[in-house]
């Protein structure tokens, strides 16, 4: 309640412990498995056989391979945020122009790809990329090359793979502010003159920056710290700086070197961080909402110009151009969503085409169908133990994370209080500081307490990158949450803990359900974390099909991959299904309200979901 | 304040609610400013005013959402102020209704009784006694979305009697909903009210919602209270230009203190000759102020044919049936005059009229 004004001191001293009790869980397990890890990773760059010294740092400057390795990271996150932009755009450009409930569905073929395991993904690439791939055979066929291309082991296959994996999360980026624009701008600058292109060029694409600028930070940045991909499609001797962190950590126990690679990486990602601070904490600062109508009111008045700008810029050869845009334009923005639908679902296809393979080694397509690899899969007591495991743990830390998260968010939207913004930004930080440097910070975390290898060590890391996903949406979903409501209940005498659980929570169950979901993902897709803290007798999924992949390619991984693909598309149903009768109901609904007959009572009870 | 005067004093024994010095500071800008005010048992009262004149800060403050900054609120004599929502057991219905989505309209009018413990039997039939309050029996196993919007105000006026609250605060009931069903409620609402016999506080930026229904009103301005009193005593003897002006229409026209004997107070109206003299007791000035507006509502305005060129003009004249409004211009100034249709026929516009002020329904106020 805003009650919290600072204007009553009596209040105050009643509320204050409550919000140190709502953000106190969170802040404790970050502060010991995230900031004081990190801050020892930190620390330890420093310091060389125990003493102070920038010597660790100062090495790795002068050291040409990592110099290789940074520059060669950099460029790979740039080309990546380039292509993901280029094929991203139009996507999201064409799916802003749907009525809302058509974009829906093609937004769930771009979410079932983004929610899908990246490990399966890059296996998918495996496939289609290979000598005797889908890909090779194709151009085979058709003529255009004479022997199979290296698709793959090269940084074009570390491209292919991390720019499927990247564009869902640049769709989403684009997707959103582009559907805010608003479109009688367009007709506007038209009807002073421009034709479709212009339009466009002076109006939409200025408009959509803001989310431009957005969706290629998230990207660069999350593809600064990548390691899965190109660690399984790149070269041998194509190092990525996540990568030589992995080596140095797991396989030559040089801690030193180590940290001081985390530490650099760390500082590039927490600069960038800061530096759009503004732009990641618009989801809690109060300015947001009239900031962002203040600027559409402010780019509105700039179309008043239009006329003039467009006579004065379109040069002759412009105009011609942008008449032969204009025409092209329908055809090339279907054959562009076209292209993007192929490239993320095509992996997808793949996996679950393979899994029902006879062969006995990878060959694509199957020779044959056959469920043996399903056979081979549940008979198989390190797969069934590994799934089990991630189950378990991943289903426990999302219970944890939203446990600890939840009423962090309640703080965060509900109250001021110094620090808030800082809060959040920190409480989201796992989102975009690469898993690796995470991984190692856990790693230094569990050693000394003994939980390394164990299933307290996963459930704890696991619930620290899933609390950015459940504080994003119970942001969202508490501030979109009518206040009023729980006033009325408060009035009609409910004390607060029953305003809670009979209007709060109970309105709030989607938003719980998706948190629920998105942390179990985090948790259960996560690879390097694993790969610092898995243990004899704590093997999640991921790492055992790392292993897998890595030993023999097999179609085994594709029975594993379809296995998660059913139930996601099974929880997909279910939500589906559910938000279908909700429809159903409220169409029902509609018609008794005209017809003015009341309905059986029966009929409504039974279809309360 | 200086219009104590003007405030009916009521003994306080008959003070159901009592709100004195009460004021509400959002860091440094003030919302309400010292306001006092006393309900009676029974009785409805409406907080009138512009938006943004601190109607709801009041309200919220009742109801316990908000915590004065200082004064006190008191029912039957006990203070509230150190009370929770929960345990003030005020009922409160709210601008959009706020009734809750997941439950059906029964369990929305059950939803204080469950709260207070009371026995299923009991809940059953005091839902189904409100649900006939508000004539929705039939609606009971819908969902509030399943409702048009004056039955989801009925639903949400019913679940805030249910449990038979001393006091009702209504924050804005009517503001949602269109013109026609708006006056159907403000009947059904002045039936319930008579029925149930609940104290009532309704806020209301409309004047003719307040007048039609209230006992009484306080009218807010700047977050003080700028009148309170009966709809007669606001409409006949408004306190202020801003009261004048804002319940029902008044003429303001700025004018000149010219002398005093001991029963009226003669005034020249800026720009013009024309000198009006206005009893005593419709004096609304301190004795030292020489700015003055003269305060006049247009059905106190008489017009006669007048052939000098001094006069007014009359610059429009529209016609309402059994009255006629004029527009004039006098000077400087336009005023406007409702005159009985009849003693109207003969007026054009561009006609010079006589303008004739009734000394005993005008009125002289501070100029602001
Ligand atoms: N939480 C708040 N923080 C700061 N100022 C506030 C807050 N709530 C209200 N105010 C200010 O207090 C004043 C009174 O607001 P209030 O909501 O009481 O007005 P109102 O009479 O109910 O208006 P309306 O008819 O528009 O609802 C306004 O100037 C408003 O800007
Ligand atoms: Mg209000």
């Amino acid at each position: 309640m805003e009650t919290a004004a600072p204007s009553n001191p009596r209040r105050i001293r009643a509320i204050a412990p409550v919000i140190v009790w709502m953000v106190l869980p969170a802040l404790v397990i970050f502060g010991a498995v995230y900031l004081v890890p990190l801050a020892k990773l930190v620390a330890a760059s420093f310091f060389r056989d125990g003493a102070l010294t920038l010597s660790n740092h100062l090495d790795l400057i002068g050291s040409a391979s990592f110099r290789d390795i940074v520059l060669r990271t950099f460029k790979m996150a740039v080309v990546v945020t380039f292509f993901t932009l280029l094929l991203g755009y139009p996507a999201a450009y064409f799916l802003s122009r749907l009525a809302p409930r058509r974009a829906a569905l093609l937004l769930l073929l771009v979410t079932v790809p983004y929610l899908t395991s990246i490990l399966i993904r890059s296996y998918a690439w495996i496939v289609l990329l290979g000598p005797t791939g889908l890909i090779n055979r194709s151009l085979l066929w058709v003529g255009i090359v004479d022997e199979p291309v290296r698709l793959m082991f090269n940084m074009t296959g570390a491209y292919i793979g991390m720019v499927q994996i990247q564009l869902p999360l640049m769709i989403f980026a684009l997707y959103a502010p582009m559907q805010r624009i608003d479109r009688t701008l367009l007709n506007a600058a038209q009807s002073l003159g421009g034709n479709r292109a212009s339009a466009f060029f002076q109006v939409f694409l200025p408009l959509s920056l803001p989310g431009v600028l957005g969706g290629s930070t998230l990207v660069f940045l999350s593809s600064l710290g990548f390691y899965v991909t190109p660690a399984l499609l790149g070269g041998t001797g194509d190092y990525m700086i996540a990568q030589a962190i992995q080596v140095r950590v797991s396989n030559l126990a040089d801690y030193d070197a180590a940290s001081a690679q985390g530490t650099l990486l760390l500082l590039v990602v927490v600069l960038a961080f800061v530096l759009l601070r503004r732009r990641l904490t618009d989801g809690i600062s109060e300015s947001a909402a009239p900031a962002a109508t203040g600027q559409r009111v402010g780019n509105g008045l700039r179309t008043e110009r239009m006329p003039e700008a467009v006579a004065q810029r379109l040069h002759p050869f412009f105009r011609a151009l942008s008449e032969v845009l204009t025409w092209l334009r329908l055809p090339a923005l279907y054959l562009a969503m076209a292209f993007c639908l192929l490239y993320l679902v095509a992996p997808m296809v793949v996996v679950v085409v393979l899994a029902f393979s006879d062969a006995a080694y990878l060959t694509f397509p199957p020779p044959d169908y056959s469920l043996r690899w399903f056979r081979a899969f549940f008979s198989d007591q390190r797969w069934l133990s590994a799934l089990w495991f991630s189950t378990l743990c991943a289903g426990l830390a999302a219970v944890l994370s939203t446990l600890i998260a939840a009423p962090a968010a309640f703080a965060l939207v509900r109250r001021r209080f110094p620090g808030r913004l800082t809060l959040y930004l920190l409480l989201i930080s796992p989102l975009v500081v690469p898993r690796i440097i995470i991984g190692v910070a856990v790693l230094f975390a569990f050693v000394p307490l003994g939980i390394s290898g164990t299933p307290i060590g996963f459930i704890l890391a696991y619930a620290l990158v899933g609390v950015p996903f459940v504080v994003v949406l119970f942001v969202t979903g508490l501030r979109r949450f009518d206040r009023d409501l729980e006033m009325a209940a408060a009035g009609l005498g409910a004390t607060p803990a029953r305003v809670l659980s009979t209007v709060t929570l109970p309105l709030l169950v989607p938003t719980i359900v998706s948190a629920l979901l998105f942390a179990f993902i985090a948790g259960f897709d996560d690879v390097e974390l694993g790969l610092f803290i898995s243990g004899p007798n704590a093997t999640p999924l991921p790492i055992r099909m790392l292993e897998n992949i890595r030993l023999e390619i097999s179609p085994q991984i594709a029975v594993v991959g379809t296995l998660l693909f059913a139930a996601l598309i099974g929880v997909f149903g279910l939500h589906l299904g559910v938000s279908r009768l909700r429809g159903l109901r409220r169409r029902f609904a509609k018609k008794m309200i005209l017809s003015g007959t009341p309905p059986r009572p029966g009929a409504e009870r039974g279809a309360k979901p | 304040m200086t219009l104590d005067t003007h405030q009916p004093t009521p003994a306080p024994a008959e003070d159901y609610l009592k709100v004195t010095g009460f004021s509400k500071f959002y860091g440094e800008t003030c919302a309400v400013r010292d306001v006092s005010l006393g309900v009676r048992e029974g009785e409805l009262l409406a907080l009138l005013g512009p938006s943004g004149s601190g109607k709801s800060t009041l309200l919220m403050a009742i109801a316990g959402f908000e915590a004065p900054s200082s004064g006190d609120i008191t029912i039957a004599g006990r203070s509230l102020v150190e009370l929770p929502p929960h345990r003030r057991g005020i009922g409160m219905v709210f601008q959009r209704y706020a009734l809750f989505p997941h439950m059906t309209v029964a369990e929305n009018i059950a939803y204080p009784l469950r709260r207070r413990n009371m026995a299923r039997r009991e809940i059953a039939q005091r839902v189904q006694e409100a649900l006939e309050l508000v004539r929705l029996d039939a609606f009971g196993a819908r969902l509030p979305t399943q409702l048009s919007g004056g039955q989801q105000q009925r639903v949400a006026l019913a679940r805030a009697l249910v449990f038979q609250p001393g006091l009702l605060l209504l924050d804005e009931p009517l503001g949602a909903l269109d013109r026609k069903l708006r006056q159907e409620m403000q009947t059904e609402l002045k039936q319930i009210h008579q029925r149930v016999g609940t104290t009532m506080i309704l806020v209301t930026h409309d004047q003719e919602e307040a007048l039609s229904l209230a006992d009484r009103i306080a009218v807010l301005d700047g977050g003080r209270i700028q009148q309170f009193g009966t709809p007669a005593e606001l409409y006949d003897s408004p306190a202020n230009a801003f009261v004048a002006d804002f319940i029902g229409e008044s003429n303001l026209i700025p004018a000149k203190r010219m002398g005093a004997d001991g029963t009226s107070v003669s005034v020249k109206l800026n720009g013009t000759d024309i000198v009006v003299s206005v009893p005593q007791a419709n004096i609304c000035a301190a004795p030292s102020d020489d700015s003055l507006l003269l305060g006049a509502r247009p059905e106190d305005i008489a017009l006669s044919p007048s052939a000098s060129e001094t006069g007014a003009v009359v610059v429009q004249t529209n016609y309402l049936g059994a009255m006629l409004n004029v527009l004039l211009e006098l000077g400087p100034y336009q005023i406007r005059a409702r005159i009985p249709a009849r003693l109207g026929t003969g007026l054009t516009a561009g006609q010079s009229v006589e303008i004739g002020f009734t000394p005993e329904a005008s009125r002289l106020y501070t100029a602001t």
